[in-house]
């Protein structure tokens, strides 16, 4: 497990230099959302928008930067399109002091885990499916995906643990 | 065959071995990486969940569906509250995407055996749809449906438990399917790993002994070559080993030792520049290079050789060499084995020098033994002829008496002479065998006849008695078989007065199946008998016995030497029984072959023609030879052209083809061995026909020269029909001639030494044969009559030397050798010593042809012929 997480790393390591250069962030101070608030952020951070913690409408997380993959899941039929930004992208925006975050459902599913150091291919939270916004009803709105296909150290236990649906807080954790 | 074979098997067996290991390395690899793939595989699948919590999943199931169930509940207490409502929109929601998920799930559904849940999700799924309308619509229509959601809810209720228990028991089933499926696995695992434990052991187990085995040889092998290094080291031949270019990989010390360098000084240098001599070096290269190149090897294991080899020092000294060949895996080498035998070899010339010394020392002897024999001879036969003739003159009974004495003394003189020639004769002849059939009664019967005389001056009977059933003939020596019977009955005759000698023949069957029947002859006399102590002696030379017995009993003491001498030559054995005063009794016994009979001495004297018709050179120089030669060779069917000396011989021989030369030795001008050579050194048709020696006296060193001159063979004078006709065929037959094994043997040599004239005889009408002697005699008396007053005066040497040539040619070819030699001595005397006297020489000379004549006038009435010649000399 470990040696293949070090594999992986050095993998996103390459990768995260590639898209730094294409689209690199600006850390700018949260606005407030003005659509439904679909995530919210708190804990260990230093942007937020509502109180102590980062609130996030569909059009801010857009604002992040979409990145678009195709993968079959163990949880869907057939090969799915996911669009979404990176958990990254979403730490980053709100000045995530850590990496380790505890992320919460609607339906009360909670998870611990450390947020990858670095950017795609890692978690995204997708947004859409197959271009549609997703619905509660259909592990919606919010989805942190994997690209399962891409790299069998995407496909163990921990990751499927990991891939949490219907995701609606994110807690930044102490280090 | 049997090693070769046993090689190949364990050639065969090692190879089997090594695929039985090969084969067990290649299973035990195969097995091993099929379990590392699959163990591989396994931790791969390990890596790769493809299920969530399945346990976790099932019972968010039920989980979720008693939150909605509770928001349900919750929103009919207060209908109107927005925020229940959305809380049960939500949890309906989450129910719902929570059956999709279930539903979908692929560790429930991968499977097959399974209990199909599909009918309760269709159920499950149904309500749901009915509900989305008033979920999804406003808060009025929501709260105005919420009985209706209840109605669902209770629907739905007992269908979710059922749906949880299925999916439970359906997960249990498939977790037990797949930890039987993991258990064998492992099962599988273990037997694989257990057999790949047993194949290691095998495989370990055999190294271990191949170590062994490996270890085992290595010690034999160190062995084997200390042994080696030993045995190199201690021989007492030098041992060299080289390689197929000739360096020297082996020195050892003997080698050192005989050769004079030291291992390091030989080994890496080439044999040739090392031992082989100058004058060796080029054919040492042409045999490398020739086995180089075909791989033909002259030396190389072909057994001992003795060669020349140099030692350091430059010096070339005698070896005994072998070599051969061994094959190692770095390629062939020669080893030899070198041995020093200088020393070997001068012994060897030592004995070689002594063995000529004493061979030499015998011939001289033997020859002395001859020449004094012959020597004597003639003064003798001279004696005996005037003794001769004395008789006829006028004596009174004294004198008579005295000439008597005389005569009878020097009769006894003369058979000693003859006994002592015949010794020398037959311990300087090595001849073969001369194997052929006859009759044996014949030949008994024959002896007898011939002593008939002697037997009645002794007033003895002779008898013959043939013991046993006769056979038809027999297969052995006749000659010297007849001549050891003549002996023995001679013998017998003479020791027997007045009584009787009887002759037995017995043929005796083989003792053991691979023997020979043998005849034995037993010749019984009742004389006078040999004493027991005396009986052991009479067959060695030069024994008589105290002739007390009887003064009359004459001999040398050689007769039974003789007998003894031929009986071992023809194989048999010989020996006495007797009692004295009662008799003797003399036994031969020889092995023989019986054959059908076909005695020849049975056959008519005329001569069947036997081979085929010649076309021949006679080279001869004396007319009386001439005559007779010719007589034989056109009675026998051939054609003859004379020539009357050598020069003669070689124009004729130069001018027509011959099948074969008759070539006299002594002839005046060129002789026989001048013609010869200027024959073969010539361009002549002649150049290759076999040339054969006609000579009265031929000595061994004198035969090396004529076989030098290049002649063939030599016929010894007196000429015998048999031998004349036994040596023409032999070099004159093809090769494919079927009648190769003619028999020639009529007219076997006869005893005594006018044999000559007994040929003559045999060969001649009694006319012409009287005519012949008669023509001799009278013409030989001419000659000493002419000789005797030219002699006088030494102006008539030349004429006197020549009557002599031509006398001593035709004494020559009558066999009387005595006369001939004196005649020869005289002449050699006459042309070589300017002292000689010749009157005395002559009245010498005229002496011997009185015994000759003598001789010669007896011989002829023993055959029946009375010469009429004239007295001679006139003046007696």
């Amino acid at each position: 497990m470990y040696l293949t997480d070090k594999f992986m790393r050095g993998a996103l390591v390459a990768s995260a230099v590639a898209f730094g250069a294409l689209a690199p962030h600006s850390a700018a101070a949260l606005d407030a959302p003005v659509g439904p608030v679909v995530l919210s952020v708190k804990g260990n951070i230093t942007e937020t928008n509502n109180g102590d913690q980062a609130d996030f409408d569909t059009a801010m997380l857009e604002a992040l930067g979409i990145k678009e993959f195709q993968t079959t899941t163990i949880w869907t039929e057939g090969t799915k399109t996911f669009e979404g930004p990176t958990l990254r992208a979403i730490l980053e925006a709100v000045g995530a002091k850590s990496d380790n975050i505890r992320a919460v459902a609607l339906n009360d599913y909670a998870i611990e885990m450390a947020a990858p150091a670095e950017d795609y291919p890692g978690p995204v939270i997708a947004l859409r499916m197959d271009g549609n916004a997703m619905p509660v009803r259909n592990k919606g709105p919010l989805w942190l995906v994997y690209p399962y296909d891409s790299d069998p150290a995407f496909r163990t236990e921990v990751v499927y643990a990991n891939s949490i649906w219907q995701l609606r807080n994110i807690e930044v954790q102490e280090d | 065959m049997l090693p070769v074979r046993s090689v190949h098997r364990k050639t065969y067996l090692k190879g089997a071995r090594i695929a039985v290991v090969a084969t067990a390395l290649a299973v035990a690899f195969g097995v091993i990486l099929a379990l590392s793939v699959n163990v591989f595989e396994k931790q791969k699948r390990l890596q790769t969940a493809n299920s969530d919590s399945v346990i976790w999943t099932l019972s968010q199931l039920e989980v979720e569906f008693l939150r909605y169930s509770s928001a349900l509940h919750e929103a009919l207490l207060q209908p109107e509250d927005a925020a229940t409502l959305a809380n049960l929109r939500q949890k309906f929601d989450i129910f719902f995407s929570r059956v999709t998920t279930v539903e979908n799930a692929t560790a429930l559904r991968t499977n097959v055996g399974t209990e199909s849940v599909d009918g309760y999700f269709k159920d499950i799924r149904a309500v749901l749809t009915a509900a989305i309308p008033l979920i999804d619509a406003n808060d009025t229509v929501l709260a105005a449906g919420l009985p209706d959601l209840m109605d669902g809810y209770r629907t739905l209720s007992p269908v979710v438990r059922e749906v949880s228990l299925k999916n439970l028991q359906n997960f249990t089933q498939i977790s037990t399917a797949a930890r039987y499926n993991v258990l064998h696995t492992m099962q599988v695992l273990g037997v694989v790993t257990f057999a790949m434990i047993i194949v290691l052991v095998a495989l370990s187990f055999a190294l271990f002994r191949l170590a062994a085995v490996n270890e085992r040889n290595a010690n034999k092998q160190r062995s084997l070559a200390a042994r080696v290094q030993t045995i190199l080291d201690t021989a007492l031949d030098a041992v060299l080993v080289v390689d197929r270019d000739g360096n020297v990989q082996e020195f050892n010390g003997a080698a050192t030792a005989i050769f004079g360098y030291q291992p390091e000084e030989a080994i890496g240098a080439n044999l040739r520049d090392l031992i082989i001599p100058e004058e060796y070096r080029r054919g040492h290269d042409i045999g490398m290079e020739r086995m180089r190149r075909t791989g033909e090897t002259r030396l190389i294991g072909g057994g001992r050789i003795e060669i020349e080899a140099l030692r350091k020092d430059g010096t070339t000294f005698p070896v005994e060499l072998s070599i051969e060949t061994a094959h190692t895996p770095q390629g062939d080498v020669y080893v030899s084995f070198i041995r020093d035998i200088s020393a070997r070899k001068a012994a060897e010339a030592e004995i070689v020098e002594a063995r000529d010394r004493a061979l030499a020392g015998e011939r001289t002897k033997s020859r002395f033994l001859a020449v004094m024999s012959h020597e004597m001879r003639t003064p003798l036969n001279g004696l005996l002829g005037m003794l001769d003739l004395i008789r006829h003159t006028r004596m009174d009974e004294k004198q008579s008496f005295y000439v008597q004495n005389m005569e009878y003394s020097g009769r006894v003189l003369m058979d000693l002479i003859n006994n002592v020639l015949d010794l020398t004769k037959l311990e300087t002849e090595v001849e073969a065998l001369n194997i052929s059939s006859f009759d044996p009664p014949g030949l008994v019967q024959e002896v007898l006849a011939s002593l008939l005389g002697l037997a009645r001056k002794n007033e003895n009977d002779l008898s013959f008695d043939w013991v046993g059933n006769p056979v038809p003939g027999i297969k052995t020596d006749r000659a010297r078989l007849r001549q050891v019977l003549l002996n023995l009955v001679n013998n017998a005759i003479k020791f027997t007065k007045n009584g009787e000698v009887i002759v037995e023949a017995e043929i005796h069957e083989p003792v053991t199946p691979a023997g020979q029947p043998e005849l034995e002859l037993r010749v019984i006399d009742s004389g006078c008998g040999i004493a027991a102590e005396d009986q052991k002696r009479i067959f060695d030379d030069f024994e008589t016995i105290d002739d007390t017995y009887d003064r009359n009993v004459e001999g040398s003491g050689l007769g039974l030497g003789i007998v003894r001498r031929l009986v071992q030559m023809i194989r048999g054995s010989i020996g006495v029984t007797s009692e004295p005063g009662e008799g003797s009794m003399f036994w031969v016994r020889i092995p023989i072959r019986i054959e059908a009979a076909e005695d020849s001495f049975e056959a008519p004297v005329v001569l069947p023609q036997k081979g085929k018709a010649l076309n021949l050179l006679m080279v001869e120089d004396n007319m009386i030879n001439r005559r007779v030669l010719r007589e034989m060779l056109e009675s026998a069917g051939h054609t003859v052209s004379e020539a009357h000396d050598g020069m003669q011989g070689v124009e004729a021989a130069n001018a027509t083809a011959f099948d074969a030369i008759l070539m006299d030795i002594s002839m005046p001008g060129m002789d026989g061995v001048a013609a010869t050579r200027a024959i073969r050194s010539g361009t002549g048709p002649n150049k290759m026909t076999p040339i054969i020696a006609a000579t009265a006296h031929a000595l061994p060193e004198e035969i090396e020269t004529f076989t030098e001159a290049g002649m063939n063979d030599v016929l010894s004078k007196p000429i015998i029909r048999a031998e004349l006709n036994k040596i023409l065929h032999y070099w004159t037959a093809d090769e494919d001639d079927d009648d190769a094994d003619i028999d020639f043997s009529e007219g076997e040599k006869e005893d005594g030494d006018n044999s000559f004239l007994a040929a003559l005889a045999r060969d001649l009408p009694p006319e012409e044969m009287r005519a012949l002697v008669e023509r001799f005699v009278t013409e030989t008396d001419r000659a000493f009559d002419a000789l005797v007053p030219l002699a006088q005066s030494e102006e008539n040497r030349k004429e006197v030397t020549s009557i002599v040539h031509k006398t001593a040619g035709s004494a020559g070819s009558f066999g009387l050798d005595e006369l001939h030699a004196a005649l020869a001595e005289a002449q050699t005397q006459l042309k070589t010593n300017p002292d000689y006297n010749m009157p005395e020489g002559v009245a010498e000379l005229s002496q011997a042809w009185l015994g000759a004549r003598v001789e010669i006038t007896m011989m002829m009435l023993g055959y029946g012929i009375n010469l009429e010649l004239e007295p001679w000399p006139l003046s007696a």
